[in-house]
This record gives C-alpha cells, structure tokens and sequence, in this order.
C-alpha cells in the first residue's frame, strides 16, 4: 500500500518561497501569537503569506485572527480562505469548536492530509504554527517539509530558556535551518542565551483585548515589535 | 473539488512508482478508497481521466480500478471493533467534516460501547494505492 499523497506535497509547496515553522519547547510562551503577528506583518508589508496552524489539539490562531466564520473553498483541493490578507487554513474548520482528541498517528494522517488538500498557489511565506515540544507535528514538519525554517520562540525564564538551548542544539545536530530565535513577553531581565541572537518581543499587558480583531491586534504593542521581526527575516538578516 | 487533489496524488504517485519500475505504460492503477471519507468514485475517474494527460507518457491511457474498503475502528479504551453503522448518524456539516479531514471522527464520534474518543481508525480511512499495472 503507497500513501499517495506524500507525493503531492513538493508540488502544493513549489510555488511558496520560504517556509517558517513557529516553534517553542514550552507550552503558553505566545508561538501562536507571534505566528499571526508575523503572518500579519508579511502581508502588510505587500509579501503574500500563508499560516497553517499545525497545532491540530490546541488550534487557537482561528481566534487570535478572529476567522471563527471562515470556511475553505473547493477548488482543486481546498482553497485557504483570505483573514486580514492572509491564507489560513486550520483544522479548527472542520471541529466546529469541539475538542480535538488525536493520537501521535493521528496528528501526522491530519497533517498529511492538510498537506495534501491545501492548494496555497504563489506565496512569498507560509507561516506554521507549531504545538509545543518536539514530538509528532514538529517531527512530521521537518521530515515532510525539510526547507522549513525554525524560528525558536522564548520567554525570560530560566526553564523556557533551557528547552531553548537543548532544541537549538538538536536542531545544529539534525542539520535543521533555523530562521532566528525570539524572546516574548521580554523583560529588562531578558538575557541572551548561547551565542544567538535574540530578537526581543515585549510584554504587551493589552494583548488579551486584542483576541478576535486583526486591526486591534495589528496597533498592538507586539505586532510593532513582531513586525521589525518580519522585516528583519525578509532582509534574510535573522538567519543564523 | 476536494478530491481533484486526492487523485492529483494518486497520479503523482503512480507517476514516481513508472519511473522507478522503469513502466514504458501503465496499464492500470488500483486504488482503496476507504469508507470513512466517502469520497466519490464517480468523480475520482473522472478527475483521473484528466489528470493522467497532465503526467508523463506512460500514464496517459491508464486506468483507475476502484477497491472500497469498509471502515472498521477499534476502541483503545475497551478494545469495542465497531463500524460505521454503529456510530450516531452523523449531520451533513459532521460528514463534510469527516468528509475534508477523516480524523474529525474523533471529534463527532465515540465508541458505541463506552463513549471514548479514544479509537483507532483500523481500516477504511482514506485513499491508498494497492497496485500499479503495467508494461516495461
């Protein structure tokens, strides 16, 4: 028996330029957010984006984005409908709403298929937000889409920071590119770890408010700071 | 259409699978299509009969040979083998769901015997290609 649809996921991605897989060891450092920020900063900056969210069990960036009543379209597959400027797709589509209870097996049958089904035609980015840690989702994006770019998400916390060192040096290890490393919710505490550079993203005590609404999110105190990111990672001055 | 991507596939497949057995002609291409996805067999030989012109050569007057599959799901929980029929019938948003994204039956779905989401999909998921046929 052939899985026929590992064979269609070179040609849905051979029109995206750069992939950037949004990852983070640690649960609730803000990888959603800074995802959709950056998705966001993209595509005003003119750069068409694309954002899967891949955290298939704990999707959330249908509610940062506000696409709650967004649908795909049928068209050689299934067409990520336009939230701000940016192509989302999400398996949040298909729950409506419910919890989303998937094995390891699951999860890579799920992002197969997502692969598969999803036509993102010419895009200048495809953002992907991972789930945290590095387990199915994670594994299956570096074995499935090995272009896929890191950009390491921490926060100043002495156990955030140590997962940050040890997949920093997995990643060397597994020859994995590595987009940049991003400090949230950094403080005047926030110190560098290792010898990369750290792009510093601040505590934004308004960001809750921001949930749902695009243009809010986008006049945030993040999306200022996740936006010199952007521009930063298209000048191709982040990669390390 | 959702499946013109799922036999795009099916055709890349049996595409790389010619290449690699070095098929001058393909003859024929079996597929499984599994219950769970009730994709539709019309519409997959239709698609394949456009899209095999789209690949290399070798695939241009293949055909494509339609298996289905039930779909059997086994109950991590306590150990239950159920079926299909067995399940709450579902709405026609839930079946599109499942429809686009098989593994939405974890979400609309649960074991008859114990009400777990916690099953296996054991057989009948999705499309597969059993066999290519041809000529060297």
């Amino acid at each position: 028996m052939t899985d026929p649809r590992v064979f269609s996921i070179g040609m849905r991605l051979s029109k995206v330029r750069r992939i950037i897989a949004v990852t983070g060891w640690k649960g609730g450092i803000g990888k959603s957010s800074i995802a959709c920020a950056l998705a966001l900063a993209l595509a005003k900056a003119g750069l068409k984006t694309g954002l899967l969210d891949a955290d298939f069990t704990g999707a959330s960036c249908h509610v940062i984005l506000g696409a709650r009543r967004s649908f795909p379209k049928e068209i050689e597959g299934l067409e990520p409908p336009l939230v701000a400027g940016v192509k989302f797709m999400s398996a949040s589509f298909f729950s409506g709403g419910r919890a989303v209870a998937l094995r390891g097996e699951e999860i890579t049958q799920s992002l197969l298929e997502i692969f598969c089904v999803t036509q993102w035609r010419e895009l200048d980015y495809l953002i992907i937000d991972l789930p945290p840690g590095i387990s199915d989702a994670s594994l299956d994006i570096i074995r499935l889409v090995p272009r896929a770019e890191m950009l390491v998400v921490t926060t100043p916390s002495v156990l955030a920071e140590e997962t940050l060192r040890r997949s920093l040096k997995l990643f060397r290890a597994m020859r994995i590119p590595v987009a940049g490393t991003v400090m949230n919710m950094a403080d005047r505490n926030g110190r560098a770890v290792g010898d990369k550079p750290l792009d510093r993203v601040p505590f934004d005590s308004g960001y809750e408010k921001t949930l749902g609404n695009p243009r809010a999110l986008a006049a945030s105190k993040l999306f200022k700071a996740v936006a010199r990111l952007a521009a930063k990672l298209d000048a191709g001055m982040v990669r390390n | 259409m959702h499946e013109w991507a799922l036999v795009d596939a099916v055709a890349s497949a049996a595409e790389t699978a010619a290449e690699q057995e070095k098929l001058k002609k393909v003859d024929a291409v079996v597929v499984v299509l599994g219950e769970l996805q009730n994709v539709d067999r019309a519409a997959a030989r239709r698609l394949f009969a456009e899209l095999r012109k789209t690949k290399k050569k070798a695939l241009h007057r293949a055909r494509l040979e339609i298996r289905a599959e039930k779909a059997v799901f086994r109950c991590r929980a306590c150990g239950k083998t159920f079926g299909l029929r067995d399940l709450n019938k579902l709405s026609h948003k839930e079946s599109e769901a499942v429809h686009f994204l098989p593994e939405m039956a974890h979400v609309y779905t649960e074991c008859p015997a114990c009400a777990s989401r916690d099953f296996e999909i054991a057989r009948g998921r999705g499309i597969y290609v059993r066999e290519i046929r041809g000529e060297r």
